[in-house]
């Protein structure tokens, strides 16, 4: 009966169901050997949702499907509730953000974690939906956005998976969760002439783990077999984030840049006092550090886009201290290794590369072709990838694509070189609803 | 007195100079909005086609403009706002879905087609009536109907991708029925033909057909479930209304 009246009330409603959705399976080979690489990747994606008047409910769900096994999970990318009055837009629920105005890396934009299974897809495809309060405001020539984060989410990371090369053996232990989970941002975005320029700032915690603490134990001087012993313990940083982005047209040119400003410290750790361990070392660490982003693009008279980009991240200052946490006494330990925990995710690639890329279509639409070139500035190493795709079909895409990486081999901490054998053939069929 | 009325108005008619007509035209009565789905076929050299369904909403003489794109389906929910302005570039702005990210593009290259099509955003452009110099040519007959013919040649400040234009002009009712556009070295490039409705107190286009003659590529467009003066808020036409597909 109930279940009656609920289908009798959402038909009389003068609401319209949307839907669309992918279907992609596809295979991926090693180009070294040709033997395939097993990772999880979405093979059903589907958007659906429900519009009232003013009102959206929309979801983004997957099917993330292995083949070997072959094993599949349902994955709510989002879930949200959204209201567009006539001053703007409110959202609440499960979501993605986007900010920023380069394409594909955006310093700026640390909404949401990344997911490094999909580092490579283009588009929100990389990022994990969290739940989130955001509202627009839109007056006159500006843009005024707030997004309030209530429960903190890390990046995904593949753990345990010998197909991928940046993939750690085994997920660490987070020893210190992050306490105030709480994150904000702000951002307000305006058009000058015939540029947009946008201002933000978001506070939050660190998307990947970085250490905090340490416990030492001494070499035992009554043990001929003891040695010294030292157990990194990790946590999250919190990082306040300000950025600058800006489209303009020079000409035929359309330049977009953006620039962000780091400033990650070591969180303040809520010990028990009783349980603190008589070995355990606190590190505080304290850094500046900044990531631009600066892109040109032009359009030829083929209606292909080519497009080039400068990107980098540089350390500022860095300040550290380590200290004996039940006594304060300072220790001089070496200095920590610095990984950015936030910002875009290609500056663990590089310092500092360059990136061109095009694409465009023939044949009436029906040929997509896209290529793309990461080059390391400075040191060794770039990525290379190439995409064909063909729709014999409306709604339908067969596609070929190959990235192929090249590392620095006297140099085993070139990131490009780990990635070397992860150089890879995919051939993948797409179709449309 | 009917006759007297007629000589007059031929008289005036033939009389008219090339500014004249352009002014007619210009001052033409034309819908406070328009509503329309919008289908565009691309047909290439060998025959092959691919179609877009598009649904559209206009103010001021297509001044602003907004489109959602339908199909094909990888293409849903991409939409396209284009605001005009008088004293600088028009603005122009796309919402791609795939990663939620309102992107401004460039007015500056009016010659760039749109949506692989063989219509450029130009096309899709009203003409200031400023931005360009008028001559009359010898009037000619278009399958039985009497024309006006009008080059129109854009100057500097119009930044056009085309050398001129010359179109066909029904003296009837001020519909253009055909136009050649010609590239900036100046050889035919395009050539475009238009069908007209009558709806309300309006002629509104209901079919344009363009071929570029360089690329023998052709693209026709269809607007279907054309509707007039229907009231659209103009705050329609501001980018977060891209995100949403109207209701069918």
């Amino acid at each position: 009966m109930k279940i009656l009246l609920f289908i009798s009330i959402l038909s009389g409603l003068t609401g319209q169901l949307n839907y669309s959705g992918e279907l992609n399976p596809y295979v991926m080979n090693r180009t070294s050997d040709r033997s395939q690489i097993n990772l999880p990747y979405r093979l059903l994606s589907l958007d659906l949702g429900y519009t009232l008047g003013n009102w959206d409910l929309k979801t983004n769900s997957a099917i993330e499907y292995r083949n070997q096994p072959s094993e599949s999970v349902f994955d709510l990318r989002e879930i949200y509730l959204a209201y567009f009055p006539e001053w703007g837009e409110v959202k609440i629920g499960k979501q993605i953000h986007a900010w920023g105005s380069a394409d594909g890396n955006n310093p700026i934009d640390n909404l949401n974690p990344y997911d490094y299974y999909y580092l490579f897809e283009p588009g929100v495809g990389k990022k994990l939906g969290t739940w989130s309060f955001s509202t627009k405001i839109y007056y006159r020539n500006y843009q005024i956005e707030g997004v309030i984060t209530p429960k903190y989410e890390a990046n995904r990371y593949p753990y345990g998976e010998k197909d991928y090369p940046i993939s750690r053996p085994v997920k660490p232990e987070i020893e210190y969760p992050v306490k105030d989970q709480l994150e904000l941002g702000f951002r307000v975005q305006t058009t000058l002439g015939e540029s947009d320029l946008g201002f933000s700032v978001f506070k939050g915690n660190d998307r990947a783990p970085s250490l905090a603490t340490l416990k030492y134990f001494p070499k035992n001087d009554n043990q001929p077999d003891s040695e010294e012993q030292i157990i990194p313990q990790l946590g999250y940083r919190t990082t306040t984030v300000w950025g600058l982005d800006f489209v303009t047209f020079m000409g035929n040119f359309t330049i977009r840049g953006e620039g962000a400003i780091f400033k990650t410290q070591s969180p303040l750790l809520q010990l028990n006092l009783f349980k603190i361990p008589i070995n355990l070392y606190e590190l505080h660490h304290e850094i500046v550090y900044s990531q631009y982003v600066f892109q040109v693009e032009y359009i030829t008279a083929s209606g292909f886009t080519i497009m080039g980009q400068i990107l980098g991240n540089n350390v500022s200052n860095q300040q550290y201290d380590w200290f004996h946490t039940l006594s304060n006494e300072l220790i001089t330990f070496g200095p920590p290794e610095f990984q950015p925990g936030m910002g875009t995710p290609f500056a663990i690639f590089s310092d500092q590369s360059f990136l061109l890329s095009s694409s465009g279509t023939l044949m009436n639409g029906r040929l997509e072709l896209k290529g793309a070139t990461m080059m390391n500035i400075g040191k060794k190493g770039n990525m290379f990838s190439a995409s064909a795709a063909y729709s014999p079909w409306e709604n339908w895409n067969v596609e070929v694509a190959t990235t192929l990486f090249s590392g620095d081999k006297d140099d085993p901490e070139n990131t490009f070189g780990k990635m070397e054998d992860f150089s890879h053939t995919r051939v993948g069929l797409y179709y449309n609803f | 007195m009917k006759m007297i009325l007629l000589t007059l108005l031929m008289s005036s008619a033939w009389g008219q100079t090339g500014i004249e007509i352009a002014k007619m035209v210009d001052e033409k009565p034309t819908p406070r909005d328009m509503v329309n789905t919008t289908n565009m076929v691309l047909t290439n050299s060998k025959g092959k086609t691919r179609t877009n369904v598009m649904m559209s909403r206009s103010i001021d003489g297509n001044k602003k403009q907004i489109i959602w794109f339908l199909e094909p389906k990888d293409d849903r929910g991409v939409a396209f706002l284009k605001i005009e302005h008088n004293n600088k570039d028009d603005e122009m702005r796309m919402w791609l879905p795939a990663f939620k990210k309102v992107r401004r593009i460039s007015s500056k290259r009016k010659g760039d087609a749109f949506m692989g099509s063989d219509l450029s955003y130009e096309d899709l452009t009203s003409r200031d009536l400023n931005e360009y110099t008028y001559k009359r040519l010898d009037d000619e007959l278009v399958n039985s109907t009497q024309c006006f013919v009008l080059e129109s040649k854009p100057n500097t400040s119009a930044k056009s991708s085309y050398s001129k234009h010359i179109s066909w002009i029904d003296k009837e009712n001020l519909n253009i029925v055909k136009e050649y556009s010609f590239d900036k070295r100046g050889a035919l490039k395009k050539e475009k033909y238009f069908q007209h409705n009558k709806l309300k107190d309006y002629y509104v286009m209901n079919q344009i057909r363009v071929k570029d003659v360089q690329k023998q590529h052709t693209t026709e467009v269809t607007f279907e479930s054309l509707e007039v003066d229907t009231g659209i808020n103009p705050a329609l036409f501001q980018e977060k209304n891209l995100k949403r597909i109207p209701k069918n």
